[in-house]
């Protein structure tokens, strides 16, 4: 038999009645490294957040067996008592204080509550050693890089005497060098008998890191690829990630809808990252969407899709931003949201309780609040005529609501994002920028937005539709681009486009670009 | 009787406040030996408290674009009464323009606060309070530590002073009238607007429940005009605060600006990305509460007839208190700061009757601002 460090039996867990995790099974060995894949949304982090103790125990059902007993996790402190770290991927640095003061943060190097500095930077030298961190212990964690920060927080992990450490997309932000330093650690970290755990969309380096993977799809175990299956085959674990029926889950589409016009077009965008004055976000991509089409833009997370979407859409992301805009041939000169949503562009945010909704006030008030101006006169808001309208939207997508007075924290997601689309249809844009718009939804009313989406485009907009679902961008798109690193590095004809073909070509490009 | 039940627990945060109040009363009423509700204490309670109502007005519109505050309030209405004194008593300017001039010198207040908050992006407690320094220190600059008393009638008697009666008779016929038309327009308001509702299928209460609604309104309002009757009538200032509460909720409630305040204050983000320009919804805001923050000042002023250069310390509190307990950012209205404010004033009024010092007074008050605080979140909890 096996020694299994942890073992996670028929784990499941619901939100709101939606299951996120249906009898899912992970048994990780004493001293491997454990991969888990699956798509955006497929119940990874939940799986993680349950390990971990975030949700704790009493919220999902099944066992968790650490060291063969089973463990009953009320918070993180627990599962950090046993040996076991997680590392989000957003980091959890304290920017104002130094590297060392965030290493033993909660755990300070103290002698009767009197914090020894000299002690504090010492013992932070050696386990900053360890990890191969370059700076001294009394660097600002604002001053590093986040391929700095993220060795602090591993070193963070070791000071904490950690026996399980879980990655959570460790490289998605890191440049190359950085990344390929950070998994040969772990594999140092293997022959001293430290469990890994990581989570990654990056297939390549899976591939050459990973003992074994277990592919996770829809909040189920669908595949647990074990050694001797090595070298792992990236095409073969696609397959698992996706694979599953394409009949009917999307209405069909016909060319006919694509008119010859372009109606929205975007030349040489450039934009960086908003805090790192240096890492180039979106690299001059080009692209073009005609009426009546809609057209995928799928790429991993971290490929610079949604900084490009909210860079275009009144620079809410990014400084240095240049490059054209054009709609109907004519450039459009964008200054901030107001002006993008007045020329015809509208954006649905990937972040639908945060950047998308007002999430305590009424499904009304969220409806009208970029389109506003319809429903008012001179002065004074017409209410009655946008209860009206309001209505009508409720009726358009189905929204199950109760009233249109309801808050939209009060709605299934499903719903909540109906509320959205509604608030860009109102506004009558030309141009829709989907965002993800089928992001933790269930089945059915995924189905009923891919209809509106076509409905749309047969109306003749020009919808540019980002999503990292591989099988939805290939169900839906006429054209799709693929990006990586901030570059459009390909474009596929939607009908003959295939999953292999796609990721076929994004590995290329990884491959070129390190070289 | 389900439905009705149904109906009360749905709407109880609605009336918290309400009952909050009438339950102060009670008590007051019942230590006080009916003290509390005599005519001529309810006279008072307006005059007394119209600064606090209008205070809390303005503040209520910054804790509703995300709990902002404006610290700078309460220094604000020293210096306005002052400026007042001083060029009015002292100077013997004409008192319309002399007002004219203190409003001009609260826009500059306010542009400056609103620059610091909206533009150049400093913390609003920390640029509030500094300009709170700043505007304290200008008032002693300016009164050399002087006060002055003994304004002009004219500038003294609308805030002082009642409605005239057109009847005569012991009761003031003309408040009473006032009352009823003001008790005809809200009900036929509210019929209106229930017929909309139908109009639009939007969900309206049972008729029993709007009748028996529109009889504790009507109610409400014959009983407060009977009971100023009863003294010297109407008094002028409750005339305007009423007018600027109208004029704030129609604005909150109706108009592009006050929808475009509640989306900054639930999630500002996502209302920029929605096309709000919340910077200048700030610099708005921050601009109008100096501005009232200047009038309240000067209905201070007028009805201590005297200005010097401790006025209105701590007044930044009473208003930024009356705001939470009424409502705050999620739930709060202007109606609730209004009452927010009534509240704080029936604790000063009730106490000080009372006998009770002004050290036990505060901490009264403190307590109270965090039981309705608390009574919001515990609700707002069930409501999930």
């Amino acid at each position: 038999m096996a020694d299994y460090i942890i073992e996670m039996q028929h784990i499941t867990k619901e939100f709101f009645g939606v299951k996120a995790l249906d009898d899912v099974n992970l048994a990780v060995r004493r001293g491997e490294i454990h991969a888990i894949c699956g798509e955006n949304g497929a119940g990874k982090s939940t799986l993680m957040n349950i390990l971990s103790g975030i949700y704790p125990y009493g919220t999902y059902s099944g066992d968790i067996l650490y060291d063969g007993q089973v463990c009953r996790f009320s918070g993180l402190k627990d599962s950090e008592k046993k040996g076991i770290v997680i590392i989000h991927q957003e980091l959890a640095l304290i920017p104002g204080i130094s590297a060392a003061e965030n290493l033993f943060l909660g755990n300070e190097r103290q002698e009767h509550g009197i914090i020894s500095w000299n002690r504090t930077n010492y013992e932070a030298k050696q386990y900053l050693n360890r990890v191969g961190f370059k700076y001294q212990p009394e660097i600002h964690v604002k001053d590093i890089g986040i391929g700095a920060q993220q060795l602090l927080e591993i070193a963070k992990a070791i000071a904490k005497n950690v026996r399980l450490l879980i990655l959570d997309e460790p490289t998605a932000s890191l440049p190359e060098q950085d990344a390929t330093h950070l998994l040969n650690l772990l594999k140092e970290f293997r022959e001293e008998g430290i469990t890994c755990v990581i989570i990654s969309h990056k297939l390549n380096e899976i591939c050459s890191v990973a003992d074994r993977i277990t592919i996770i799809r829809d909040g189920r175990t669908v595949a647990l690829m074990e050694e001797d299956l090595k070298p792992f085959d990236e095409s073969r674990i696609v397959k698992h990630m996706v694979g599953r029926d394409m009949e009917d889950r999307f209405p069909s589409r016909s060319r006919e809808a694509v008119r010859k016009k372009v109606g929205f077009e975007i030349r040489d965008w450039t934009t960086y990252h908003p805090s790192y004055y240096e890492k180039k976000m979106v690299d001059h991509a080009s692209l073009k969407v005609h009426k009546g089409e809609i057209v995928g833009l799928y790429g991993l997370m971290g490929a610079g899709r949604t900084e490009m979407a909210m860079s275009l859409f009144g620079h809410q992301y990014g400084q240095r931003t240049s490059g054209t805009v054009l709609k109907d041939g004519k450039e459009l000169h964008i200054t901030d949201p107001k002006s993008a949503i007045d020329q015809g562009l509208a954006y649905l945010s990937e972040d639908r309780k945060g950047l998308g909704l007002i999430i305590n006030e009424s499904i009304e008030l969220n409806t009208t609040l970029a389109g506003l101006d319809q429903v008012t006169g001179k002065w004074i808001i017409n209410r009655y005529l946008e209860a009206q309208v309001t209505s009508q939207y409720i009726e358009l997508l189905h929204t199950r609501c109760n009233s249109i007075a309801q808050p939209v924290r009060g709605l299934s997601g499903g719903n909540q994002q109906k509320v959205a689309i509604a608030k860009w249809l109102f506004t009558k844009a030309d141009v829709l920028i989907l965002d993800e718009p089928t992001r933790g939804i269930d089945v059915g009313a995924k189905y009923e937005i891919y209809c509106l989406m076509d409905k749309l485009s047969r109306e003749g907009k020009s919808i540019l539709f980002i999503s990292s679902d591989l099988v939805e961008i290939l169900g839906m798109s006429d054209r799709i681009y693929l990006m990586n690193e901030g570059v459009i590095c390909g474009e596929l004809d939607g009908e003959s486009a295939t999953q292999e073909m796609i990721m076929k070509q994004l590995v290329t490009h990884r491959r070129e670009d390190k070289k | 009787m389900n439905a009705l039940a149904k109906t009360f627990r749905e709407n109880i945060s609605r009336y918290t406040i309400a009952v909050i109040t009438i339950g102060i009363i009670f008590v007051f009423q019942a230590l006080t030996g009916g003290m509390i509700l005599r005519p001529m204490n309810i006279t008072n309670l307006i005059i007394q408290n119209a600064y606090v109502i209008v205070l809390a007005v303005g503040q209520m519109l910054l804790v509703k674009a995300g709990g902002l505050c404006d610290m700078s309030v309460g220094s604000l209405c020293a210096l306005s009464g002052g400026l007042c004194g001083l060029w009015i008593i002292k100077g013997g300017m004409n008192t319309y323009v002399a007002l004219v001039l203190v409003f001009l010198v609260a826009i500059l207040v306010g542009l400056s606060n609103a620059v610091l908050v909206a533009k150049i992006k400093i913390s609003a407690y920390i640029a509030t309070l500094a300009s709170q320094l700043v505007v304290r220190g200008l008032t002693f600059y300016i009164l050399q530590g002087k006060s002055y008393t003994l304004f002009p009638e004219n500038f003294t008697s609308w805030c002082t002073g009642y409605i005239p009666d057109f009847f005569g008779g012991s009761l003031h016929i003309t408040t009473l009238v006032i009352g009823a038309v003001l008790s005809v327009c809200v009900v036929m308001l509210q019929v209106r607007a229930n017929s909309e509702k139908k109009k639009y299928q939007v969900e309206v209460c049972s008729l029993p429940m709007f009748v028996a609604q529109q009889v504790l309104i009507v109610g409400f309002i014959m009983v407060m005009s009977y009971a100023l009757a009863a003294y010297h009538g109407a008094p002028k200032v409750l005339v305007i605060v009423g007018i600027i509460v109208i004029i704030y909720s129609f604005i909150v409630s109706k108009t592009v600006i006050g929808r475009h305040i509640i989306a900054v204050g639930g999630n500002r983000l996502a209302a920029v990305l929605s096309g709000v320009k919340d910077d200048r919804i700030i610099f708005g805001i921050y601009m109008n509460s100096a501005v009232i923050a200047a009038f309240a000042g000067v209905i201070y002023a007028a009805r201590m007839n005297a200005c010097s250069c401790n006025v209105g310390t701590g007044f930044e509190a009473d208003a930024i208190a009356a705001c939470y307990i009424g409502g705050g950012i999620s739930s709060g209205s202007i109606v609730g700061a209004m009452m927010g404010a009534l509240i704080i004033g029936l604790l000063n009024n009730g106490m000080s009757i009372l006998g009770i010092a002004s050290d036990i007074q505060m901490c009264v008050k403190g307590l109270v601002l965090v039981a309705a605080v608390t009574l919001d979140i515990v609700q707002s909890r069930k409501g999930h």
